[in-house]
């Protein structure tokens, strides 16, 4: 077969790799540069969890001193943060939102400073206490124990947290230090450790596992989500823009549209005295102010560069393949 | 200022990372180095801070303080038999360390053993009888719905997924089961339609899987125009 | 003693693993000191895993091959980051506190995400090139990538791509994944079947 390096389709199937690369840059840096915005779509799988959070606060209201945590598994490192920070973010807010203690750890040695401070970051926006409103337990390791472990006494395997603080002497976990007043479990992750925790949080303990999972690995948990083995499902930047649209509505409803005029306002009339500033410190410079504006839509703002991106990538198969069948055409 | 320079430290490291895309070079060569180290370096703090502190070392001596002799005794003899692991490091030795693997295999395969069966198999035949409310997948009235009122929407999201869903499980375990070659025509009769769902759902991995791809580039550029450049004109404009 | 003991041991700790499981009784009596037990000696691992590691940078820098500046780079920061995260735990809202938070924010995070990020590149430019609908059920694979690539993005008059996408990852996309997930499952049980029994000794590694 010889090869006409003059035709078309050979100069489109030449098309150096820099070029595609530049134009890829461009198609998403643009979008990113002007803040172009597309509106997203809620799905079911999303709506679940936003409602069982709902539910868990309804219970909390009704059993005040009897009160359930939501634990979230930080089970991701920096590569992944991209899509999971904002799933992580969204769901400590809403959990902040509606004063719901927050238990977490990291499974993943290389993610735990990551969930410790997008822990004590949000929790810092809503002026919730180390130790009294939410606890992070460090590393979680090994894993599956450290699941198993939830179902007894967690301070029995954790013996002290993150930070190195005694467990004993957290008093959030003097009550809640097992799965019987854990209400929902998180699981954000890029591995198969969600699988784990269908397995043994679900399946030994019947807890509700609600997994915000990578783009990559999302489809292969579908079957978990119609058996209800997963009570709920996050899958990428998508679904991660689903949940922080559902949960800045609710804040909006609670503090009001100026969340910049909120954040001011907030340690204004508090107890400072209860904060601990190795976790954070109290007040907000005008750079974190802006940032944490920044920060409540960052799944959102991605997903203008998303679609444009995807609108080019099915326009470069389309365009290699009409380039290829013209070659074979020709070739005949 | 503080946390302008290090965000400019950070801002430089990603632009030498994508260097990179367009040839090998020093300064990737760099980047890639220095990543090795912090992670190497940050996994050691880790594991000293919270693995070996909280897994180890205040288990021990809480035992200890409060007297419990006989689990401080237990958690010992797993210190010592934790240390078998070091002779990995040796050359005529090394066997030993098939114990302390030997025991966390064990006992880790013997625990997980009903657990998987239930979740990833029990569980998954289970719901692709009976959904949870417990009506069966092959509901003839939700059939009906559709010729009551015949819309697509309720063509395929209530007269036929359930139907589709049976189906779809029952030919690709078949293929998958019998992929060698066999004349039996329900294995032959399977081969096509299981070929198109698992192409189908190939598709939508390969759709989701494109979706978090991009969504980590777009982090990065997040990172320089939403995080980096609002603080660097902040600091320019005084 | 080198082969045959540790497989028997094995197969003790799976069938008290099994025990655990089964027996409520047994579970509320022992699951914590067995579990806080196999942890001390996991640990150990991974702190065997580390110093392989580190081994192995230190002989890169002692053989002085051409790339011996890079090896020394990694060196420095292996031993700075520890030193500084550990001084840092144990002094919390000291300087060194900040300054190793600094080091996991503003270094180790934009390097790993953004090695990751190459990836949206390199995708691109495979789909480009090997992307190719050659037969009916490539055709098939490629039509439903799209359908996804476009209905999870969907907005407007792309609202029915988000239809059909939902239902191609509620029906076909589940039966699919469901008949995978049970031929693995079956895999996973046998193969622990196979380890308890000592059938399978792989982990064990070589030798006699």
């Amino acid at each position: 077969m010889r090869k006409n390096k003059n035709a078309w389709y050979e100069k489109l199937l030449a098309i150096p790799k820099p070029v595609i690369y530049v134009i890829m840059f461009f198609v998403v840096a643009l979008p990113v540069l002007f803040k172009m915005q597309i509106s997203t779509y809620v799905t079911t799988e999303v709506q679940l969890i936003y409602d069982h959070m709902e539910e868990l606060y309804r219970y909390n209201l009704e059993n005040p001193d009897e009160k359930k945590a939501v634990f979230i598994a930080f089970d991701y490192d920096p590569s992944t943060m991209a899509e999971l920070d904002p799933m992580a973010f969204a769901t400590l807010r809403h959990a902040f939102l509606r004063d719901i203690p927050v238990l977490g750890w990291s499974g993943l040695p290389t993610g735990v400073d990551l969930g410790e401070q997008n822990m004590h970051l949000i929790a810092k926006e809503y002026g919730a206490v180390y130790g009294e409103d939410y606890v992070f337990l460090g590393y979680g390791y090994p894993f599956v124990q450290a699941i198993i472990a939830l179902a007894t006494d967690v301070k029995t395997f954790f013996a002290s947290d993150k930070a190195g603080n005694n467990t004993r002497d957290l008093p959030l976990l003097g009550e809640i230090y097992n799965f019987n007043r854990i209400g929902l479990v998180f699981t954000m992750s890029g591995t198969s450790y969600p699988e784990s925790w269908v397995t043994y949080a679900n399946g030994l303990y019947g807890k509700k596992v609600i997994t915000g999972s990578t783009a990559v690995s999302a489809a292969k948990y579908y079957p978990f989500l119609q058996t209800e083995q997963m009570s709920g499902l996050m899958g990428g930047l998508k679904g991660a823009a689903e949940y922080e649209q559902l949960v800045e509505n609710l804040e909006k409803e609670i503090h009001g549209k100026d969340v910049k005029t909120y954040l001011e306002n907030l340690y204004r009339d508090k107890d400072l005295s209860r904060y601990d500033s190795s976790n954070y410190k109290t007040g907000f410079t005008p750079d974190e102010i802006q940032l944490s504006v920044a920060r409540r839509s960052t799944a959102r703002q991605g997903m203008a560069p998303q679609a444009t991106a995807h609108f080019y990538v099915i326009l470069l198969i389309i365009i290699g393949n009409i380039a290829y069948f013209a070659r074979m055409r020709n070739s005949k | 200022m503080g946390t302008l320079i290090w965000m400019t430290i950070a801002l430089f490291l990603t632009l030498a990372v994508f260097s990179f895309l367009f040839r090998d070079n020093v300064l990737y060569k760099f980047a890639e180095h220095l990543f090795v180290g912090v992670s190497v370096g940050y996994t050691v703090y880790v594991s000293y801070t919270n693995l070996f502190l909280p897994r180890v070392w205040n288990p021990l001596r809480r035992a200890i303080g409060d007297g419990n002799i006989l689990l401080a005794l237990w958690l010992a003899l797993g210190v010592l038999v934790g240390i078998l692991y070091f002779s990995r490091f040796t050359q005529n030795w090394n066997w030993v360390s098939r114990y302390p693997i030997s025991i966390t295999v064990g006992y880790l395969t013997g625990y997980s053993i009903i657990p998987s069966l239930k979740a990833r198999i029990l569980s998954q035949f289970y719901g692709t009888v009976v959904d949870p409310a417990g009506d069966s997948l092959l509901n003839a009235e939700k059939i009906g719905v559709f010729f009551k009122e015949p819309t697509l929407h309720n063509f395929f999201f209530e007269a036929m997924a359930g139907p589709l869903l049976v189906f779809g499980v029952f030919v690709v375990i078949v293929y998958f089961f019998f992929s060698f070659k066999n004349t039996n025509p329900v294995v032959r009769f399977s081969r096509n339609p299981a070929l198109v769902y698992l192409m189908v759902a190939f598709g939508a991995s390969f759709g989701y899987t494109f979706m978090g791809r991009i969504s980590l580039f777009i982090g990065r550029m997040n990172f320089i125009f939403h995080e980096w450049w609002p603080i660097f004109k902040n600091m320019i404009s005084g | 003693m080198k082969r045959q003991l540790p497989v028997i041991i094995t197969f003790i700790f799976a069938v008290i693993g099994i025990i655990l499981q089964l027996s409520p009784v047994m579970q509320d009596k022992f699951i914590d000191p067995v579990n806080s037990w196999i942890a001390s000696i996991s640990s150990f691992a991974v702190i065997i895993g580390l110093a392989s590691l580190v081994r192995h940078h230190t002989t890169k820098i002692r053989r002085k091959h051409k790339d011996q500046f890079f090896s020394f780079v990694t060196f420095t920061a292996l031993v700075v980051m520890a030193t500084v995260s550990i001084v840092g735990y144990y002094h919390p809202g000291s300087i060194w506190k900040v300054f190793a938070d600094n080091l996991y924010r503003h270094i180790m995070v934009p390097l790993n995400a953004t090695m990751f990020a190459l990836l949206a590149f390199y995708i691109s430019s495979a789909a480009y090139r090997a992307f190719r609908a050659r037969t009916w059920l490539a055709g098939t694979l490629l039509v439903s990538g799209f359908i996804v690539m476009l209905g999870r993005v969907a907005f407007g008059p792309l609202m029915i791509a988000a239809e059909i996408t939902n239902w191609l990852m509620l029906i076909p996309n589940t039966a699919a994944m469901r008949g995978i997930m049970i031929g693995v499952g079956l895999g996973m049980v046998a193969t622990a079947i196979k380890i308890m029994l000592g059938i399978e000794r792989s982990y064990l590694g070589g030798g006699e």
